[in-house]
């Protein structure tokens, strides 16, 4: 009997040490790094992030765009803290929304030692409306763009298109002298891929560990950075980036354009240490967007009865544990400088009925569910993303308002690139909840048109003349005070026709550790890796 | 029976079984590869939303030229007859594509994920498979005993628990009530010994105790089942040690199928391990495969699915070769089909 | 055949099943009050008023698990009919009929024991769009091999007994003697394969679940765990959103394979009957 076990014990303790063998291929383990400590004179600030970059070139990989746009190029553009596209690199003049006259305003040096040229600004908005499919869209109108001397560059663009300059807000200069052999950026592997001429030098990536580096750019043209070293550390799970910023092993957590939902918020707030940076979204976090060119969504009563059927303060309190508001009528969140007062939203389940019986969705049957106007059973339905639980969550949360007031709801789910093609493409829907992102907010004619106007993105469908015509006025017009006019006219047209219906105004909530870091500045467009955030950030 | 005796006979036979053996890996192989080109061609969605971006696509799609040459490209718009050919070529010369969403070389994202997926999947397998055998073999021989009785209720209700649930529970407990070990993630060059061991721990405790059940309980059984064949019986009067009787009545007679089923078992392994890569979020092939699937990444689907089925295929090959060089009796009733 | 005395495996077994069976009709009496009452915020911890607390939603867990158990279980059981079915065919068919249909059908079920069927159900589940009948659809066409081979061979002793030869000898009709003489003889082992298949099933269906590839408007327990880990409960410790759900995939897959187990004792189904592939 005791011999059976004392040969099981023994067989364990040899099969633990093979596999101990066979787990620890030479080189897996890596001890000399011990040493790397000892030497601590360097500031070096360690960031988590759940955007996992598969690939370390900035034309292929989306988020090593983001990464490259904040630490290792410097966007021509950029978005100040309402919203407005500012200059950075270069400053512009037009006087026709045609022909744009752009100016390098700063003398900087690419981190090869080359000079930066207007030769280099020319080169980048024709080369990448050439070789990148975000920027073809960005740059579709521009014709030509050619260097008038050493700081200037003239656009010439095919038709009046004032949005020229959120291009310019996305596009990080690109080195000519590197980029200009290269026929496939996508797919370019040379070792000066990275050269740039931001306040960060490419350190370097590990696509095993997730781990990419970054060191400071002495040289830049707005002084050294206040820290010596970046190490961006990619968690595949919230769960576990937060975990390391509990434990100490990160400085704070980064997300593109989005914070940390809002659920993690009470686990994190146990930690004393854990210090959190509470801003507006720029974004709608979540609407409701009716298929507007479908009946019986196409009748502006019908919609304006749902926006009574909903409890909005559920969205707040289960969907964004507090830290959200209930939205007006007027669709744009109130941190746009641009925002109109409009009555907020609110449920009023009886009138939302009333609404509903005036147009003819009565319960004929008495089965408990209205039906169409001709009697036929009524069915709406809601597409919402599999892939994004707090989307599902809130479509059924939506389901259960619904059928409060007696309209029978169905989810109806799909992964993100059936999303797109229903909603863009074949239209084939109700109603779906969806967010938007800062960035589609100014694409297009800005104020959120991208994701109305049937004519482009369109999730609303929305083909109402009125509407076209004011957002056609807004391409067209280069005058400010007119544009903000067009905005408030925008707002109007969102209030009284319910295209879509904003379920609550998210936040943007971003952790940081104030025993390790302090001086992290919020921008609109990168969070706290915006430029600024290196000329005032303390590590300690 | 006696043609077993025959060394002619013995030879052809053996000829015949490995031709047997060839064809039927080969049509199986062959069969993955189809089913795997074919597959992820029928599942809706547009893969070039990928290469767009989600605000962009909208706009883009509009352009068909734009769309047109990226299918171009990727050689989404020929004939799917052409598609597979092209496919099959690029397979031979070791070219596994080019992943849309990682904007990678398939080969080289494969080349980093299986060695993750085999650090964890491995040593507790071979671990697994050792103290499950001996285990099941202690308790198929006498099973009445109580204590014997109360241990196999116990592997029971361990085989019966899914592991990504074990993994998630241990998260809770190790890492969030204790603070023992890392919340996920694989060790990675540079990292200490220690801190790559903590990483470790928990997949490989959880897989090493799923299939040890696993093991133990088929174990069992087939010991139970030849315990009652009738030369146990006379071995039993011959009154041989304790030890060398289980081994030499036991445990070898049942090696054969127990490999066979083990074989089966390392499939179940891989693919659940692919759920347990997600618990621990820990990027192995099953994680990387999960994220195509998401991403509809087809030429990285394509090369997870086969990858995996290959080694399962590679496993079942060996444990044939195994349980063939071990048990004659298996190269008759082969070839008799039963 | 063995006695009709229930051994002491198929007795636990038939415990688990019933309070499984004991959930399901719960929930049709809460079912209809469900979601009530809501807690105040999200994540509420076990109180009195709600036994095992609260999800995101402040909906109550364990009428979620009551709701969940007739989704886990009928996808189960569905989908563990329909592979049954399948491999009872293919096997009867192939054990019967041998000769160069044996060889087709064999090479099929020897397929699909190799090909590791997870991924591939992720893969079809992701094509098929996850909705209740696919999950069940794709269970049901990938987990029938064993159940065809185990069937087969059962066919195969069958077919050679004197019997059988005696049938054939009549020329009685094949499908005659298939359905007349040799399923209702394999029917011993069927219903064992049937049994383990649900808790196969339920398994599967959980881990397709659990990754999120299962219809999210009809939660079944995978769904619950889903959620929870996709909503941030594990940080927040919120345990008793995703401890009682594992619990009870596992309390339920336990009690069908006790009873399968118990099953193949009785018919004298060993290990050893599954092994000798391609």
């Amino acid at each position: 009997m005791k011999k059976t076990y004392l040969l099981i014990s023994a067989g364990i303790i040899i099969v633990a040490i093979v596999g101990v063998m066979v787990s620890a291929p030479t080189g897996f383990f890596n001890p000399n790094q011990t040493t790397q400590q000892t030497q601590n004179v360097t500031r070096t600030l360690t960031i988590g992030t759940v955007n996992v970059v598969k690939t370390d070139n900035y034309v292929k990989d989306y988020y090593m765009g983001i990464f490259s746009a904040c630490f290792i190029l410097d966007p021509l553009a950029r978005v100040d803290a309402s919203g407005n596209i500012v200059p950075y690199l270069v400053n512009w003049t037009t006087s026709d929304s045609k022909v744009w006259r752009l100016t390098l305003i700063v003398d900087t040096k690419w981190h090869d030692g080359q000079r930066v040229t207007a030769e280099d600004v020319a080169f980048t908005i024709m080369y990448l409306k050439q070789k990148d499919p975000n920027y073809a869209t960005h740059f579709q109108f521009v014709q030509s763009a050619s260097a008038l001397d050493n700081r200037t560059v003239e656009v010439t663009l095919s038709k009046e298109w004032n949005s020229f300059v959120v291009g310019l807000a996305a596009t990080r200069l690109m080195p000519k002298h590197i980029w200009s052999s290269v026929a496939e950026p996508a797919s370019y592997t040379g070792n000066d891929r990275n050269v740039g001429c931001g306040p960060f030098v490419y350190g370097g990536f590990d696509a095993a560990s997730g781990t990419m580096t970054f060191l400071s750019n002495k040289d830049y043209w707005r002084g050294p950075p206040n820290v010596d070293k970046v190490i961006l550390k990619m968690y595949t799970t919230t769960d576990a980036m937060l975990m390391a910023l509990k434990k100490g092993d990160i400085a704070a957590t980064y997300a593109y354009a989005k914070g940390i939902d809002p659920i993690y918020v009470p686990s994190l707030l146990e930690d004393k240490n854990v210090t959190m940076i509470i801003l507006p979204n720029f974004g709608v976090d979540n609407s409701l967007w009716f298929n507007c060119m479908r009946y019986p969504y196409n009748m502006t009563e019908f919609r304006i009865a749902i926006s009574y059927a909903l409890e909005y303060s559920d969205y707040v309190n289960y969907i964004s544990a507090g830290y959200a508001k209930t939205p007006t009528r007027g669709w744009i969140p109130d941190c746009w400088d641009y925002y109109v007062p409009k009555p907020k939203l609110m449920k009023n389940a009886s009138y939302a009925g009333e609404i509903l019986s005036s147009i003819g969705f009565l319960d004929r049957n008495g089965d408990g569910w209205r039906e169409y106007p001709n009697g036929t059973d009524f069915n709406m339905r809601i597409l919402a993303r599999s892939d994004i639980s707090e989307s599902l969550k809130l479509a059924e949360l939506v389901k259960r308002d619904l059928e409060k007031i007696g309209i029978r709801t169905q989810i109806v789910t799909a992964d993100v690139s059936t999303f797109q093609t229903i909603t863009q493409n074949t239209k084939d829907f109700d109603s779906a909840i969806s967010r938007t992102t800062f960035w589609g907010m100014i694409m297009y004619a800005g104020a959120g048109t991208l994701y109305f106007d049937n004519r482009n993105m369109g999730w609303a469908n929305v083909g109402d003349p009125v509407y076209h015509s004011v957002v056609d006025e807004i391409i067209k017009t280069a005058n400010q005070t007119r544009v903000r006019e067009l905005y408030a006219k925008l707002q109007d047209l969102y209030a009284e026709n319910m295209y879509a219906i904003p379920l609550y105004w998210g936040k943007i909530i971003q952790p940081y550790r104030s025993d390790l870091v302090s001086g992290l500045v919020y921008d609109t467009m990168y969070g706290i890796l915006g430029k600024d955030t290196w000329f005032s950030v303390v590590v300690k | 029976m006696e043609g077993l005796n025959d060394p002619a006979m013995r030879a052809s036979l053996n000829t015949s079984f490995f031709i047997r053996k060839f064809v039927r890996y080969f049509t199986l192989v062959f069969t993955i590869i189809f089913l795997n080109f074919a597959m992820p061609r029928l599942m809706p969605g547009d893969p070039l939303l990928f290469l767009f971006g989600e605000e962009v696509y909208g706009a883009a799609i509009r352009n068909p030229e734009l769309i047109q040459s990226l299918s171009a490209k990727y050689g989404l718009n020929k004939p799917i007859f052409d598609q597979f050919i092209i496919y099959l070529g690029n397979l031979f010369r070791g070219d596994l594509g080019y992943s849309f969403s990682y904007g990678r070389p398939i080969a080289e994202i494969i080349a980093e994920r299986v060695p993750l997926t085999l650090l964890m999947t491995l040593p507790p397998t071979l671990l697994s498979l050792v103290t499950g055998a001996m285990l099941g073999l202690h308790l198929g021989f006498n099973p009445e005993r109580a204590h014997k009785k109360a241990i196999s209720s116990l592997l029971m209700v361990l085989y019966s628990v899914p592991p990504y649930w074990m993994a998630i529970v241990a998260i809770l407990v190790f890492s969030l009530w204790f603070n023992l070990t890392p919340i996920g993630g694989a060790p990675s060059p540079g990292m200490s010994i220690i801190t790559g061991v903590s990483h470790m721990i928990l997949p490989f405790s959880v897989i090493a105790l799923f299939n040890a059940a696993y093991v133990a309980i088929i174990m069992r059984g087939l010991t139970l089942e030849i315990a009652e064949e009738p030369f146990i019986i006379t071995a039993k009067s011959k009154g041989l040690s304790y030890i060398k009787f289980k081994i030499r009545h036991l445990f070898i007679p049942s090696l054969a199928p127990f490999l066979s089923i083990a074989a089966i078992e390392l499939g179940f392994t891989f693919s659940g391990a692919l759920l347990v890569e997600i618990a621990f979020s820990w990027p192995g092939m099953g994680y990387t495969m999960w994220q195509a699937v998401v991403e509809r990444d087809y030429p990285l689907l394509q090369a997870t699915f086969t990858m995996t089925a290959l080694i399962v295929v590679l496993a079942n090959a060996l444990a044939d070769l195994a349980s063939y060089a071990i048990d004659p009796r298996i190269r008759l009733r082969e070839n008799g089909r039963n | 055949m063995v006695g009709i005395k229930p051994s002491f495996m198929e007795t636990t077994g038939l415990l688990l099943i019933s309070l499984v069976l004991v959930m399901v009709i719960l929930s049709f009496v809460v079912g209809n009050v469900i979601f009530y009452p809501r807690s105040e915020s999200p994540y509420s911890p076990p109180s009195q008023s709600n036994l095992l607390g609260t999800d995101d939603l402040g909906d109550d867990v364990l009428t979620l698990i009551f709701r969940g158990s007739r989704v886990s279980l009928s996808i189960g059981i569905i989908g563990s009919l329909v592979s049954t079915l399948i491999g009872t065919v293919i096997g009867a068919l192939s054990g019967f009929c041998g000769g160069s249909l044996d060889d087709i059908l064999g090479w099929l079920t020897d397929l699909f024991i190799v090909i590791p069927a997870l991924p591939l159900m992720i893969v079809l589940t992701a094509y098929l769009s996850p909705s209740f009948w696919n999950v069940v659809l794709v269970i049901g066409l990938l987990w029938w091999p064993t159940t065809a081979r185990l069937v087969r061979a059962r066919a195969w002793q069958l077919r050679s007994s004197t019997f059988v030869e005696g049938l054939i000898g009549i020329d009685a009709s094949k499908i005659y003697i298939v359905f007349r003489h040799i399923l209702p003889n394999v029917l011993g082992v069927v219903l064992a394969r049937f049994v383990l298949s649900i808790s196969h099933a339920i398994l599967l269906e959980a881990g397709l679940s659990f990754i999120g590839l299962s219809d999210p408007t009809n939660p079944s327990w995978g769904t619950i765990l889903h959620f929870a880990m996709t909503r941030g409960a594990l940080l927040q410790g919120a345990w008793w959103t995703f401890v009682p759900p594992g619990i009870a995939i596992s309390m339920t897959s336990l009690g069908f394979i006790l009873l399968g187990m118990g099953l193949e004792q009785r018919y004298r189904i060993g290990p050893k009957s599954l092994e000798g592939k391609i």
